[in-house]
């Protein structure tokens, strides 16, 4: 790595942490995310608390996304800035892992500065997917550089993100496995000969470690249960969050024209941009590989785009703003390469050539303005200096709202003053940060009840609220409901068992607190 | 008696017309290839758009004791999935196959 190269990934984490854009805001500002930052707040704090992993928590990632952030919190103790900062410090590394898969596509200078430019101020990386871009630019290292180094090295990464995240982790080994494969049978020349067999060795070796480590705890079976039944209820009808993919055709047949022209520079046009994205690579890399100019770049970009299609597979789903926000490094990356050719490679300029620069600027364009209101937050300096005198507690330095440092301190106070640090206390609604705020413990495994939407589920945390009886369960009335369900539609037996067992004693700030009859 | 095994031929057909196809591509810059491709990925869309709409399919909810957006709104999830799974390799092979047939009819 050569001295400007250290410079330029200082600059990344120095933007990335000051004024850049992660999943979860900057770690300066911002409200506290109750649901996305609060779960690993909640599951960490549960650990300290003598939880188990999977065992007593269900938790929908890998084991190795929530474990540094336990062990940091045993370290710095508990604080809403520093899951905050943890997450921030997750995509940065993946910022950095795309610099290099940049270099590995040979993109120019110019090209490499833009998508840079994207990736600081879009929030499309966290840890499982910079987990996953790390293995993408080892694999597309394999392409090249053939030692055993490289097979070993995307082996163990691979199953790290396989621990990281199970959907990044089976993306990552599928895209593996098509690249190992095709290299054997039809590339002898460019792949190392016990390619195979060093990736197995290291995808292998770190299975083994963390199946000792898992058992010697004694989640190891509890992991492999809940790690299976989040894969399966993802991609079926069990899946907690997500609605329809939106289909353009039937809004065109109840809107006017008006509507329908405007409907094209939306959200959901840009899920299908980045189909398009993908039809225009696959057709690119078929007339190289009909020309016979499939070299090595081309079939770079071929590992990028399978990573892409399967990555894509999540937005059929859940095709929120947040999740289309991951998908994109792929799309990004194609483009970058198209605008390489346009610019650089291909050297002479026509009206066809101008023309399709202009689409992909405009498209980054349109995504920056997707991040519009963030950015301009982040901007803003003044957003930067402290409002508060006194945060609430473990809260840390991020700069939150009066509205919710009021309602957080008023939870605070009430849970401190009518609870011991043993008692059970239960929120209904997905506000999983308020359990690490209040360091008080959830009787049931379920941090983000919604999550629990299965009758099995549904029985199970019903059994443990009922067996375990918190002394306070809290119903805030102001929280966002998931895909507009809220749990008292989604939890119908436990509302039940509220009703009937609980009394409302109060109501603070829009948040009913029941007690225990 | 001719012992040539069947996947020999295949193959052998295949480069042939490989290498046919490679003369033809590489008569045309890259704009033709991209107009071709425009015009094929627009007629994909359509034929595929025509197909599903003409087949009349209807898909059940599936049997689940989950409540979540598709459960309250009545929606089979596994129609998205469907048509991305059968509509996106459907239309680019299509397209690609249209990209073919043009170089082959500009030729003659």
């Amino acid at each position: 790595m050569g001295k400007k190269e250290i410079i330029l990934i200082i600059a990344i984490i120095i933007f990335s942490v000051l004024i850049g854009q992660s999943t979860s805001g900057n770690i300066f500002f911002g409200d506290l995310n109750m649901i996305d930052e609060g779960q690993f707040a909640a599951w960490a704090n549960h650990m300290l608390h003598g939880k188990m992993m999977y065992k007593d928590l269900y938790i929908v990632y890998g084991p190795l996304y929530v474990y540094p952030l336990y062990l940091l919190f045993k370290i710095l103790s508990p604080s809403a800035f520093l899951v905050r900062l943890y997450l921030t410090l997750g995509g940065t590394f993946g910022i950095i892992a795309i610099y290099f898969v940049m270099v590995e596509l040979k993109l120019n200078r110019i090209v490499k500065s833009l998508l840079l430019i994207l990736f600081l101020c879009l929030p499309m990386l966290n840890l499982r997917e910079s987990m996953a871009i790390w293995c993408l630019y080892f694999l597309l290292k394999t392409t090249t550089k053939s030692s055993k180094h490289s097979f070993l090295i995307l082996g163990i990464l691979s199953s790290i993100t396989l621990l990281v995240s199970q959907d990044f982790g089976i993306f990552i080994l599928l895209v593996s496995a098509f690249h190992l494969f095709y290299s054997r049978l039809f590339a002898h020349n460019t792949l190392n000969k016990h390619g195979i067999r060093d990736y197995i060795v290291g995808y292998v070796t770190i299975i083994i470690c963390f199946t000792g480590w898992a058992f010697k705890e004694g989640w190891l079976l509890d992991y492999i249960r809940v790690a299976t039944g989040v894969s399966v209820d993802l991609s079926s009808i069990n899946v907690p969050n997500g609605q329809n993919f939106p289909n353009p055709l039937s809004y065109f047949a109840l809107h006017t024209v008006g509507m329908n022209v405007k409907y094209f520079f939306s959200k959901d046009v840009l899920l299908y941009v980045s189909i398009l994205v993908y039809f225009a690579s696959f057709f690119y890399l078929t007339v190289n590989y009909v020309k016979r100019k499939l070299v090595n770049t081309n079939y770079k970009l071929l590992l990028v785009t399978l990573y892409g299609i399967l990555l894509y597979c999540i937005l059929l789903t859940r095709n929120g703003i947040g999740h289309y926000y991951y998908t994109l490094p792929a799309v990004l990356l194609i483009c970058g390469y198209f605008l390489n050719q346009l610019l650089f490679i291909n050297k002479k300029i026509t009206l066809l050539s101008s023309a399709l620069t202009i689409v992909i600027l405009s498209f980054f364009i349109r995504l920056l303005y997707l991040n519009n209101p963030e950015l301009k937050q982040s901007l803003n300096i003044h957003n930067y200096l402290p409002i508060h005198t006194n945060n609430p507690y473990r809260v840390g330095i991020i700069n939150i709202s009066k509205s919710q440092a009021t309602k957080i301190s008023l939870l605070q106070t009430f849970i401190f003053k009518n609870t011991k640090k043993s008692d059970y206390v239960f929120f209904f609604n997905d506000e999983p940060m308020m359990y690490m705020l209040v360091d008080r413990v959830n009787p049931t495994d379920y941090d983000l009840p919604f999550a629990g939407n299965t009758l099995d589920k549904r029985i199970k945390m019903l059994n443990q609220v009922a067996m375990k009886k918190p002394k306070y369960i809290f119903i805030d009335n102001d929280v966002w409901a998931v895909d507009g369900i809220n749990n008292k539609t989604r939890l119908p037996e436990l509302t039940k068992y509220l009703y009937s067992h609980y009394h409302l004693i109060k109501t603070t700030n829009n948040v009913q607190i029941f007690q225990f009859i | 008696m001719n012992t040539t095994p069947y996947y020999t031929k295949i193959r052998r057909l295949f480069a042939s017309f490989k290498k046919n196809l490679r003369i033809k591509i590489n008569k045309y810059n890259w704009e033709f290839h991209f107009y071709v491709f425009v015009f094929s990925l627009c007629f994909s869309v359509s034929v595929f758009i025509i197909l599903m709409i003409s087949l009349h399919l209807s898909f059940k909810m599936p049997n689940t004791t989950a409540i979540n957006w598709f459960t309250v709104h009545k929606y089979p999830k596994q129609q998205d999935i469907f048509y991305f799974i059968f509509g996106f390799p459907f239309i680019l092979v299509l397209s690609i196959i249209i990209w073919m047939l043009t170089l082959w009819v500009k030729k003659r």
